[in-house]
């Protein structure tokens, strides 16, 4: 109706994005409801600390070592799951065979269950009498009360965020891109590393970014099967809880910052990383 | 197109080039599926294996609070 005589008529310009505003100030509410008030709300409590409190804790032999197993073992997690979830999302897409429907509805498994129960079954089963335990044992390989354990416990929250955020992608994946390789003369091998990956390398990192800040966090599954040793195999959060008990609000909220501070800072190399690799590689942008 | 050597009376193996030689994909599947065993069937079958250790009834009873005042009535 408005496009007969706009001049007369004086119709509001519809926008090419509707509803911008309204949108915008919603999306910012949530936000900072949900994210930027406990935020802040965790730099002011740790900033009654005082900058000398704060390096205090932040360089106390505990507290470092505590840091290094977290990101330390979060990132060999990472990197694993990356390496396995990676095959285990190309046999899913390009692969038949018997049980993988089941195998594919149960990748999703460790988002639904309790995370102690995780941590309490992986234990069971990595103990040195347990299921998998017994026959580690007489090799020297002990993964129950070790940072192995962490690692363990790391790769089994991890595992679906991997898999997830590749499988889509995958199934993207023109064939007509393969078949070009190979008519130019590329073997198959050729072909997955240097035409295949590179344009999977996107989604590989925003999974690997994922479940690296998942197992940053995670504490139910680990505690269990730590053995939570300090020095040895103490993850911060434990040690922030520890913190906690004692009543020590600030130097929780002080290690909470420090971790904060350092996860921030990663995931934003890795963002870069991530745009860097889109621009040059990336499927369809 | 008689003298193609391809389409000549020996069969020629033909493989696709989208995909992997049959060693290679069994070998992948094979790693997948012990990656799996080791990291979510094995704990799954651990939590079960637990639950109803002492029977169905224990596991089953387990689950409901027990109510005295039925009993006494």
């Amino acid at each position: 109706m408005s496009a007969h005589n706009p001049t007369r008529w004086r119709f509001k310009r519809p926008s090419v994005i509707p509803g911008f505003g309204l949108a915008l100030g919603l999306t910012l509410i949530w936000l900072t409801l949900i994210v930027l008030i406990p935020l802040s709300g965790l730099a002011w409590r740790s900033s009654a600390l005082g900058w000398e409190k704060f390096f205090d804790i932040a360089f106390d032999q505990r507290t470092l070592s505590a840091l290094r197993i977290s990101f330390g073992c979060a990132f060999i997690a990472a990197c694993l799951n990356v390496v396995f979830g990676v095959i285990l999302a190309w046999v899913l897409v390009r692969y038949r065979f018997p049980g993988k429907r089941v195998i594919d509805a149960m990748v999703d498994l460790p988002f639904a269950l309790p995370t102690a129960v995780a941590g309490i079954a992986l234990t069971t089963l990595y103990a040195p009498n347990g299921w998998v335990g017994q026959f580690l044992t007489p090799l020297g390989i002990k993964i129950a009360f070790t940072p192995a354990g962490i690692v363990v416990a790391l790769i089994f929250v991890g595992l679906p965020f991997i898999v997830r955020t590749v499988q889509p992608v995958m199934e993207e994946i023109d064939k007509e891109v393969e078949e070009a390789a190979a008519t130019l003369g590329a073997n198959r091998f050729q072909t997955i590393a240097r035409v295949l990956l590179p344009g999977l390398a996107p989604a590989v990192l925003t999974g690997f970014a994922l479940a690296f800040a998942r197992a940053v966090g995670e504490y139910g599954s680990v505690i269990f099967i730590a053995g939570n040793l300090p020095f040895k195999s103490e993850i911060a959060p434990l040690l922030i809880v520890i913190k906690l008990e004692e009543y020590n609000y600030a130097a929780a909220t002080g290690i909470a910052a420090i971790m904060l501070i350092i996860s921030f800072a990663l995931l934003l190399v890795i963002n870069l990383i991530q745009s860097w690799s889109r621009r040059r590689y990336g499927y369809g942008v | 197109m008689a003298s193609d050597p391809v389409s000549s009376t020996e069969p020629h193996k033909l493989h696709s080039a989208v995909t992997e030689s049959k060693v290679a994909r069994v070998t992948l599947v094979a790693i997948s599926l012990l990656f799996l065993l080791l990291i979510l069937l094995l704990p799954l079958a651990a939590v079960f294996v637990e639950a109803f250790r002492k029977g169905a009834g224990s596991f089953f009873a387990s689950l409901q609070m027990p109510k005295p005042s039925r009993r006494s009535a």
